[in-house]
């Protein structure tokens, strides 16, 4: 699904230049579940972007579901993000004028499916998170717990290869905490590629495999058996 | 994306923001409401002004004594100029003599002292005069010093104390105790020499029978002249003959001559100036209004930073955002226009009724050129002033402007 190879990233030019990544291979299996690990300014929020097709790498091939998007436009971006992507973000990031219906039917305005078309789909899949009572309220007359949920949902109309979730959880109690990662489980179980970037022990550990990172490398993959409950099998 | 999904996004980023749009929108709406009030009553007047000047014969010369000399020195006309003027000026049409004299007018007891004119049948049509009802002197009543009277509607009024005009023709009037019959009835219009609807007109032969001393001498001429022929022309020759017949006063002339031409290009130079003059006040307005939009639009893409990151996020290409905020801006500007255009008419029109109630003869309008224009260069505003902060929303970086508070 995810295939990246040797990426490198550089912010800045000469002198004051940072070195974000430092050949980075990484890949992702269709319908696995992996979490990112480490600590703040380890680079796995720019291998996330990166993944995400919101940033370009320095030098690398980035090859998701068969195609090379390493050197593509903007607009071909756009339309990578648009159709084959789902974000989640530790902050939400809703729109805050718009309904939830209106959040997200967003991704599927730019893909042009129709109004009527739209308001369907993503009533099922809000009612599919919980939310078929919150269509009409906007952002600030929902809980964290049901932003979030808004987000997912918005993150699953246009069907996309992968859901790419940064700190789902860093701004919930425990309990939405708890209900956020069962709904994004229960998505995996469906078939679908999730790769959450944590610092989080207690997230991560719902992966299939937690790749650590530090100061732009990997330095460490486990792997979790989650049938019987979480045990741990590391691998290098 | 189809169109109208990103007029709805453009349309409710701007709604969102009511107050603060109608705002912005306040100098372009004052602006286009002010191009439209002037332009409506400029073009009214204009319309007036050059309509009755079309109606007319606008190639004529008007030809009098010269007032500014002392009374014994200042020529006097003869009809024998008549005939004079018009054998030996070339692109002369027509000459034509008015007498002219105030007498008193009475009808059953009622008085009323006007004007009293002295014309042949032709004055009609170059005067700019307008028969309302009857007729006018024809050449039988002025070869046969017949007693009609064709009379100013307002002195009939006056006289008979109705509004009736049609009634008119049939009156028997005095004119200084000479019986007249009245044949027709003069409108109201806006005539270049002073004859109007308080005038009387007689045949010239009557008028010249019954009051000798002012019927000696025509008060003026009126000189028509064809088109390959200029009004200076016609003047340097008429100046030239009369001249040479009657002698100058220490080299100016006994008599003086004026056109309508060059009046009619003096007024609608006026015009064209006041134009100008408030046109360009227009113009800076629109501008200012330009430059709110401008503003508002930075203020807009900066505060709406993470809307930008997120719509990005989702599947937003830098085009899609800046036709989001482009459009924006044109629905301010252009919002901003049709509320212009809406007030604008509104008054021009309240104006224009409050006129055509005080004046008879005005007409307003708001002539249809303008509401295009105003809503066309609306729009242009807000193209030109919205895309540069457009330009800037589609460049931000989606990291970025995700993570901006």
């Amino acid at each position: 699904m995810i295939k990246a190879e040797n990426i490198t990233k550089i912010y800045g030019k000469g002198e004051i230049a940072v070195r974000a990544l430092h050949e980075v291979s990484f890949s992702v299996e269709e319908g696995e579940f992996v979490a990112i690990m480490g600590p703040s300014g380890s680079g796995k929020s720019t291998l996330m972007n990166i993944l995400g097709c919101l940033d370009t790498a320095t030098s690398g091939r980035y090859i998701l579901n068969g195609t090379d998007v390493s050197n593509m436009s903007d607009k071909e971006l756009a339309r990578i993000r648009n159709r084959k992507i789902g974000f989640i973000f530790q902050t939400f990031n809703l729109l805050p004028r718009l309904t939830a219906l209106k959040n997200v039917e967003q991704p599927m305005i730019y893909r042009g499916v129709r109004k009527k078309e739209r308001e369907e789909i993503a009533k099922r899949v809000l009612t599919e998170v919980g939310l078929d009572d919150r269509l009409h309220h906007r952002p600030n007359e929902l809980s964290g717990g049901q932003r979030q949920r808004v987000a997912i949902a918005r993150a699953l109309v246009n069907e996309p290869d992968i859901i790419l979730a940064d700190e789902p959880t860093g701004n919930l109690d425990s309990k939405s905490e708890e209900d956020i990662l069962n709904i994004l489980r229960e998505l995996n179980e469906r078939g679908i590629t999730l790769v959450v970037v944590t610092h989080d022990y207690s997230v991560a550990k719902y992966a299939h495999r937690i790749v650590h990172f530090r100061d732009g490398e990997i330095v460490k993959e486990e792997r979790l058996l989650q049938d019987d409950g979480g045990g741990s099998l590391e691998v290098d | 994306m189809k169109l109208p999904e990103r007029i709805k996004i453009s349309l409710t980023g701007v709604w969102s923001n009511k107050f603060r749009s109608f705002l912005t929108l306040l100098g372009i709406i004052i602006g286009v409401s002010s191009v439209i009030i002037m332009v409506s009553l400029g073009s009214g007047t204009q319309k007036v002004v050059g309509g009755q000047f079309e109606e007319l014969f606008s190639r004529q010369v008007y030809l009098t004594s010269n007032w500014n000399l002392p009374y014994n020195q200042m020529g006097e006309l003869s009809l024998d100029d008549v005939d004079y003027l018009k054998e030996s000026m070339i692109g002369v049409v027509d000459v034509i003599p008015f007498f002219r004299t105030w007498k008193e007018v009475t009808y059953e007891g009622r008085e009323y002292t006007t004007s009293v004119a002295g014309v042949v049948e032709k004055a009609l049509e170059v005067t700019n005069l307008k028969l309302e009802y009857g007729r006018m002197i024809s050449e039988e009543d002025v070869k046969n010093h017949e007693r009609v009277a064709v009379v100013g509607q307002r002195i009939l009024e006056q006289l008979t104390g109705s509004t009736d005009y049609g009634s008119f023709p049939g009156l028997e009037i005095r004119i200084e105790n000479q019986k007249f019959l009245v044949v027709g009835v003069l409108g109201i219009a806006a005539s270049t020499v002073s004859l109007s609807n308080e005038t009387v007109l007689v045949p010239m032969t009557t008028f010249r029978d019954i009051w000798r001393m002012e019927g000696e001498h025509p008060e003026f001429f009126l000189i028509t002249y064809d088109a390959r022929t200029g009004e200076r022309d016609i003047i340097k020759q008429a100046e030239y003959l009369l001249n040479n017949k009657y002698g100058t006063v220490r080299g100016e002339s006994r008599f003086m001559m004026s056109g309508i031409e060059s009046e009619m290009n003096l007024i609608n130079n006026i015009i064209n100036i006041m134009t100008m003059v408030l046109g360009s006040i227009a113009a800076i307005s629109l501008l200012v209004g330009g430059i709110g939009v401008m503003n508002i639009m930075l203020v807009t893409v900066k505060e709406r930073t993470r809307e930008i990151g997120i719509r990005k996020a989702i599947g937003a290409s830098s085009q899609d955002i800046q036709s989001q905020f482009l459009l924006e801006a044109i629905i301010l500007a252009g919002g901003g226009g049709l509320i212009g255009i809406l007030v604008g008419v509104g008054i021009s029109s309240l104006i224009s009724l409050i006129l055509a109630m005080s004046f008879e003869w005005w007409q307003g309008g708001t002539p249809f050129w303008v509401i295009f224009l105003s809503f066309a260069v609306t729009t242009a505003i807000g193209i030109i002033f919205g895309f540069y902060p457009a330009y800037k929303a589609s460049k931000l970086d989606p990291i970025e402007a995700l993570g901006y508070e």
